[in-house]
């Protein structure tokens, strides 16, 4: 057996999904512990002591303990959110700081929403042991106010610099509206009018990645919230909303990209917690 | 008001690398032993694990976690198709101050739920290759990794859940639905519809996983739903109420709730005078909902 010495900041409670039945409002109450709310669909407006949050799609709040809050206005009939409670142990530590903010926009919402996911189903399956899910809630807070990929800085950026990022960033945005249609890295320098070749090295120089990557991880990422939200969505169906035309290339890219095929990735968190009030 | 909270974790952890390789041709590689801590996993296909003094083999699903060792090297041997992941990293055991819990974790287990730790690799290696990837998100991703192992060598096959896992899945998602839509009007066959499977299987399999069928537990979750809303909504009236919870008729409704629990639904408001705040999830896990 090998050891591993730990301290952790975090003591998790419980934690669930909000379905908005799509009447009521959040109840208003003071709590003693701290909750951390992630909003995968719709908006939901809360406010907290004299403070008001409009939260929409892949953002996080961090609600305190002794402070009122509660709804602003009945619940959209989309919402859906994950919350989870937690406590700061009294543990001393020394290391390093992670800085939480209020809110937060998630730059991996597919992983914040699996490990959600894996939380509530083990509390649900009472496999949920208190180590892991004080780690496990340690970490949805440290990805919630993760950074995206950033680029280096301390470098000279000169204007050229700049446009090139910008030139990257372009073709980001372009994947993102369009990655469910017939995309591929040529098409996109195509309609962007640039050389592929050229294209490709600036994109990389931001991204650390190809775009045919970049483009197989946004539709992998919208396959894996689909297979997560929509149980009863057939998996081919999914493939090819997600801009594959082949079923079988996608069941081979989702497991390159996760691992895992798209039915062992359905089956990973099965159990539940929903709540509607 | 503070803005933002601060969390501090162990401060002797750092990652040294993360890889996740698919081997296109047998081959090999070699890493110092140095002063790292290594995690290998193999996903697929075998793997031979040689240090100074011993030779490993490692099985599909099989995981190893090697310590520090002053010098010497590693080296692993994965023939063509294997898929590994490899994950070396410093801890230094007493640097984040007073320890609250230690892990203990077995050199060699065959890991019980392969899929779980994968995920978890998985989201360690996406990040660990990037520059600049937040220490603290690798520090808890590895600390689940090494739970899933420490899990899985006392759990061990034995202890293993009886369940069929993929009978648990839709027994899962028909309570997901269920919980999600038990104010409309559905019933099996609409939720047989939904999630695509015929309504005689699903019946079969649900009853098999959780000992009832898609009817009661269709009743169980409105009755739920239907004890909390008669004391969040105490203006609404027995009938509204029944339909918040999927029921058009109100005597019908009350005589559910009857049986349910043993009180009628007036009864059951008066009685619980104070208007709580989440009733329902209160009753089911202490303070918080």
């Amino acid at each position: 057996m090998i050891s591993f010495a730990l301290s952790n900041a975090i003591e998790s409670l419980n934690g669930g999904q909000f379905v908005s039945p799509g009447f009521g409002t959040h109840a208003v109450r003071v709590i003693d512990s701290y909750e951390l709310i992630f909003v995968t669909r719709g908006t939901l407006d809360l406010f907290e002591g004299e403070r008001t949050f409009h939260l929409g799609r892949n953002q996080t709040l961090l609600l305190y303990p002794g402070v009122r809050h509660g709804g602003l206005l009945p619940y959209a009939p989309d919402v859906n959110f994950y919350w989870v409670h937690f406590r700061l142990s009294d543990a001393e530590a020394s290391g390093t700081a992670v800085d939480v903010p209020k809110t937060t926009t998630v730059t991996d919402p597919e992983g914040l929403t699996e490990l959600f996911c894996r939380f509530i189903s083990d509390q649900e399956s009472g496999i949920l042991d208190s180590f892991s899910a004080a780690h496990l809630v340690a970490l949805m807070v440290c990805i919630a106010c993760e950074h995206a990929v950033s680029s280096r800085t301390g470098r000279p950026s000169g204007a050229r610099r700049l446009d090139r990022e910008g030139l990257a960033e372009a073709v980001d945005g372009f994947i993102n509206a369009n990655c469910t249609g017939p995309l591929t890295a040529s098409s996109i320098a195509n309609v962007l009018r640039y050389n592929p070749d050229y294209l490709e090295r600036v994109f990389r120089a931001r991204y650390e990645m190809s775009i045919t990557d970049a483009l197989h991880q946004k539709r992998i990422g919208r396959a894996r919230a689909s297979l997560n939200s929509e149980p009863g969505r057939n998996i081919n169906e999914i493939s090819f909303e997600c801009g594959y035309s082949n079923p079988r290339y996608f069941r081979r890219i989702f497991k390159r990209m996760t691992g895992l095929t798209p039915r062992e990735f359905r089956t990973l968190y099965a159990r539940t917690h929903i709540n509607t009030h | 008001m503070r803005d933002g909270l601060r969390l501090v974790f162990g401060a002797g952890f750092s990652s040294v690398e993360a890889c996740h390789q698919v081997a296109e041709r047998s081959g090999k590689r070699t890493f110092p032993s140095g002063r790292s801590y290594s995690l290998i996993f193999s996903a697929s296909g075998g793997l031979i694990v040689s240090t100074a003094n011993a030779e490993i083999r490692l099985r599909a699903h099989d995981a190893l976690v090697l310590e520090p060792r002053g010098s010497g090297a590693v080296s692993l041997r994965y023939s063509r198709g294997s898929e590994l992941y490899l994950i070396r990293f410093r801890w230094d055991q007493w640097a984040g101050g007073h320890p609250r819990e230690t892990i203990y974790v077995p050199m060699h287990t065959a890991v019980v739920r392969p899929a779980r730790l994968t995920h978890v690799l998985r989201m360690y290696t996406e990040r660990g290759k990037r520059r600049g990837a937040s220490r603290s998100v690798l520090y808890h991703l590895l600390t689940l990794a090494l739970a899933e192992l420490a899990r899985s060598s006392t759990e061990g096959i034995a202890a293993m859940p009886q369940q069929e896992p993929c009978r648990e899945s839709i027994a899962s998602r028909v309570d997901a639905f269920v919980a999600a839509h038990y104010h409309e009007r559905i019933g099996t066959p609409e939720i047989a519809a939904e999630l695509r499977y015929n309504p005689g299987y699903l019946e079969h399999a649900y009853r098999l996983e959780r000992r009832m069928s898609i009817r009661d537990a269709l009743h169980a979750r409105r009755m739920r739903e239907a004890r909390a809303q008669l004391l969040l909504q105490r203006t609404a009236g027995i009938a509204q109420v029944a339909v918040l919870c999927g029921y058009t008729d109100p005597g019908y409704f009350r005589r559910l709730f009857k049986k349910a629990t043993n009180m009628t639904p007036r009864a059951y408001r008066a009685l619980n005078g104070a208007p709580p705040e989440s009733a329902s999830d209160a009753a089911r896990r202490g303070p918080l909902s």
